[in-house]
């Protein structure tokens, strides 16, 4: 069944600011590889929470910051 | 082989390279023996075995992901095929006169959905054409060289043939829809120059027919039709390779 709502993240945005970190350097850092980081940047692949919590902790960044919900549910009430 | 692959942009691992090898020792070999085809299934299913067991850890989170839904794109597939021939064959169609070939079949699209649903899953359309392509280049070089030993002239005159299958691969990279158009009607071409579209006919899987199609038209197709689909925005990993971010 499709999600009703979407993840964006930041991923992208805490790599330049943890020192212009490459996709590979994270891949490295988290044991996975450069294009599973791709698809998770390009939101084509949503990362488990384990996996999210790890590159959370290599960006020094919280899951809140790095991933937030668009969409129906990500609206809230309204 | 594998930093020569990898100037093509392909860096496939040691799992795959075994893999690889242990598919065409196989092939090769059921030229002596027909017992050796069993090495083709040690190559195609051992991997995946032996990471459902939890002695090969080589994958991430993301490849597991594909791999899994790849396995059901395979099933579906294979199901459906495998119910098509009962249907035929139970109701009294008598046209396929060599059962091994419906077997062959059943595995050669239950093998190649799977490689193609994994690639797209996890490559996305341009750098899963890119390696079906240059896949098919080396497979077609090493049965020419294994096939043409004795005569250089022969020899070359059919790895020649491997060339546009590197070098769609290269314009695949820059020109995508080009190379899919192009891929497209190389494999129409072979569809009529090979007199496939005799599978319509009285005896559908005569001559390993179906194989052919399923692994020589099929990828050359699937392939093109990848990159015809395929967006600016897929395959970010093709425009991001080797910058920072």
């Amino acid at each position: 069944m499709k999600p009703k709502y979407d993840i964006r993240n930041q991923i992208r945005l805490h790599r330049v600011k943890a020192g212009d970190m490459t996709q590979l350097e994270l891949a490295e850092r988290i044991g996975s590889t450069r294009q599973t980081i791709v698809s998770i940047e390009k939101g084509k692949y949503n990362p488990s929470v384990g996996l999210a919590l790890r590159i959370a902790k290599v960006l020094g960044a919280s899951i809140e910051e790095l991933f937030e919900l668009e969409g129906e549910e990500g609206d809230g009430n309204g | 082989m594998a930093r020569l692959l990898g100037r093509i942009g392909w860096r496939p691992s040691r799992v795959t390279i075994i893999a690889g090898i242990l598919i065409i020792l196989g092939i090769v070999l059921t030229g002596v023996n027909w017992g050796f085809v069993f090495l083709v299934g040690l190559g195609m299913l051992g991997p995946g075995l032996l990471r459902e067991l939890g002695w090969l850890k080589d994958q991430d989170e993301f490849q597991r992901q594909a791999a899994r839904r790849a396995g059901y794109h395979a099933f579906l597939a294979t199901g459906l095929l495998a119910f098509f021939f009962t249907a035929l064959f139970r109701t009294g169609y008598r046209n396929i006169t060599d059962p091994d070939s419906v077997v062959e079949l059943l595995l050669a699209v239950l093998w190649f959905t799977w490689v193609l649903s994994s690639l797209l899953g996890y490559w996305g359309p341009r750098r899963t054409a890119r390696t079906i392509l240059i896949t098919f280049g080396i497979f077609w070089l090493i049965f020419n060289i294994v096939g043409n030993l004795n005569s250089l002239t022969a020899l070359v005159m059919q790895c020649l043939v491997a060339v546009p299958f590197f070098a769609l691969a290269l314009a695949a990279r820059r020109w995508p829809k080009v190379a899919g158009v192009l891929l497209v009607a190389c494999s129409g071409f072979f569809f009529y120059f090979f007199r496939l579209y005799r599978i319509f006919g009285s005896e559908p899987l005569a001559i390993g027919r179906g194989m052919v199609i399923v692994l020589f038209f099929g990828p050359l197709f699937a392939s093109g039709v990848a990159l015809l689909c395929c967006g600016s925005s897929d395959d970010p990993g093709e425009r991001e390779r080797g910058q920072s971010h």
